[in-house]
């Protein structure tokens, strides 16, 4: 059940409906109900993977928790010395991370074998090849459970918060389960923090005239980024990526610049649909974007793209990486010597390259992939050893940093750094991705973008204009945003018949241009795939 | 330690990653507060702090606290 199709306008409206009638202390009951039914109706067969996901976790949850009480009631009956009290907390701690290591590895395994096998064994053959060892490599079919990088890693947050004592275990297994399937962002996110996202899950909220109405508005915007925006840039952008070495470079640059605003318009439009949904019910959720598109580095573009995944490998990725027992070792026998800060910059990068290798990974079995996390984990690396380089020579030359002109000049660099690694994101190979470069970086003149014809990509000119319409719309909702301006607060201040007019006007855009395949289908999410 | 004496030391800390425009630190400073303070700073941060001080912040302080004033309260508490 797609969101921009009508049988999930029609699920929500029961959903909600049902949600409100019902007795408060009941209304989790009801989101877990619908989320399940939701959930199922991506496929009947995927519902056991989350089930044993939710059970396995919320075991090591309860466990987890068990034991630190326990550990806690015995030192507060015996009192002991410091010594015993400092070895009971470690031997509890000891117990705590292996159920801890178990329960991650037996869920990151799951997501492995059913993702990973086959893209894995594939690379080993071929490995294994250049060295005259023949291995066939596995081809097995495994149907991908919708939302599973999204809901393990979700699950995984939980259970280390747990371990951590950031959270307490949850003891009602069903609502655990809701928290995990919570119908908004079981497909694709946001990765919600337990703490931040349960406390509302449960509460029972009553019915918001206003809250429904800022949802609902939030869901047409979201509805009008990807039907009207993200689906119409999607036929240029599979049309000559498809058929990359029919376009000259110039014609490239344009179509990798038309795919980040596909992608962003794709995903932020079902963050909107998402926000705007959980919104009407009273529960808010995490927000994944912070208008990233006009981030001033590469760093602050990560700050602000997909942020809930970027916090996540920050917290249980990449500081345990660096607070790990080795990388302390190393620390305390570089302490006072001159190699110190060297020593410490190497950690940062080797802790930067696994990261991004990883986050590149968790977008799909491909090697594209993995080369467009590693770009970003050079571009970051480089960002962080070179920055004090860069704040002398900017202070040495005397350049204002406030000035309009110097930040509008970082905020395209950046773009367009971030567009080439939409090269690798988005083509089907390394060697793909080599050719459309290498078109780009040769064969981009300024001849051949004055006489560029936009039509020749697959679009006729009433579909450029609500293309360039809708990019507009866009770009100038973003600087609102960027600036804390909220624009559903000032229609809200608008008149009656103006305020009706405009979101009318919304509604019969969608309607009107929205980009509808056969049968009035709407194309996939993109992030739906990860 | 005195308060005054783990400020100071922060103090010096703090310049030494962040350079010498670090605001004088107080309770309320944030990492909004300090250019450059950003999460990959943070970690490298904590290390030279534990360093200074001997001591190790457990990962929900790491990941929890929210101003200097809570990194003192935590430095007190250790060391």
């Amino acid at each position: 059940m797609i969101f921009t199709s009508f049988a999930f306008l029609a699920f929500f409206a029961v959903t909600a409906a049902l949600y409100f009638l019902l007795p408060a202390r009941f209304r989790w009951m009801a989101l877990l109900a619908c989320s399940m039914y939701f959930y199922i109706c991506a496929g009947f067969r995927y519902v056991f993977y989350l089930l044993f996901t939710a059970a396995s976790i919320y075991l090591a949850g309860v466990l987890i928790a068990r034991q630190t009480e326990k550990t806690d009631r015995w030192l507060k009956e015996t009192k002991p010395d410091k010594d015993a009290r400092k070895l009971a907390k470690q031997k509890t701690q000891r117990k705590n991370r292996a159920v801890l290591a178990l329960c991650v590895c037996v869920n990151l395994g799951i997501l492995a074998v059913i993702k990973y096998l086959n893209f894995g064994s594939n690379l080993l053959s071929v490995f294994l090849g250049k060295f005259g060892v023949a291995l066939t490599p596995l081809h097995l079919s495994f149907a991908l459970p919708l939302g599973i990088s999204f809901y393990t890693f979700q699950s995984i947050g939980y259970l280390t918060d747990v371990y951590r004592g950031v959270c307490e275990a949850q003891r009602n297994p069903l609502k655990l389960l809701l928290f995990l399937s919570f119908f908004p962002c079981v497909l694709q996110g946001p990765i919600n923090r337990y703490n931040d996202l349960a406390p509302r899950l449960y509460a029972g909220n009553s019915f918001s005239y206003d809250r429904m109405t800022r949802g609902a508005q939030r869901m047409l915007w979201g509805f009008f980024e990807k039907l009207v925006i993200a689906d119409r840039l999607n036929t240029v952008v599979s049309a000559v990526f498809g058929n990359s070495a029919d376009y000259n470079g110039a014609q490239l640059w344009i179509v990798v610049i038309l795919y980040a605003f596909q992608i962003y318009a794709d995903f932020q439009g079902y963050m909107d649909i998402a926000c705007g949904a959980a919104e009407v019910l009273g529960i808010p959720i995490a927000e994944n974007f912070d208008s990233p598109y006009l981030s001033s580095s590469v760093p602050e573009f990560w700050r602000r793209w997909h942020i809930t995944l970027g916090s996540w490998f920050r917290d249980y990725v990449y500081y345990p990486i660096m607070r790990s027992g080795w990388f302390s070792s190393i620390r305390r026998r570089t302490k006072g010597r001159p190699t110190a800060k060297a020593a410490d910059r190497l950690m940062t990068v080797f802790a930067l390259f696994a990261v991004w290798g990883l986050t590149g990974l968790w977008h799909g079995a491909k090697t594209t992939y993995i080369a467009w996390g590693l770009y970003y984990g050079l571009l970051i690396s480089l960002s962080t050893l070179l920055s004090p380089l860069f704040d002398r020579i900017v202070s040495k030359t005397g350049l204002d940093r406030d000035r309009p002109s110097y930040r509008l000049a970082q905020i395209l660099k950046t773009f367009f750094t971030v567009c080439v690694g939409y090269v690798f994101f988005r083509a089907d190979s390394l060697h793909h991705a080599r050719d459309i470069l290498t078109q780009m970086f040769t064969d981009a003149g300024a001849s051949k973008l004055l006489t560029l014809d936009l039509t020749a990509l697959g679009l006729s000119a009433k579909d450029w204009n609500v293309a360039f319409l809708g990019l507009a719309i866009l770009i100038f909702v973003d600087i609102c945003r960027s600036k804390k301006l909220v624009i559903r607060d000032h229609l809200r201040a608008q008149g009656l018949w103006l305020r009706w007019l405009i979101w009318l006007a919304g509604l019969f855009a969608v309607l009107i241009y929205g980009v509808y395949g056969p049968g009035y289908d709407a194309a996939s999410f993109i992030y739906f795939g990860f | 330690m005195e308060r005054e004496e783990i400020f100071s030391a922060l103090q010096e800390i703090f310049e030494g990653l962040f350079g010498e425009g670090v605001p004088t630190l107080t309770d309320e400073t944030t990492a909004q507060d300090v250019d450059g303070w950003d999460s990959l700073m943070h970690i490298t941060m904590i290390s030279e702090v534990e360093n200074r001080f001997d001591m190790r912040f457990s990962m929900k302080d790491v990941i929890g606290m929210k101003n200097v004033g809570e990194m003192v309260d935590l430095i007190e508490e250790n060391v």
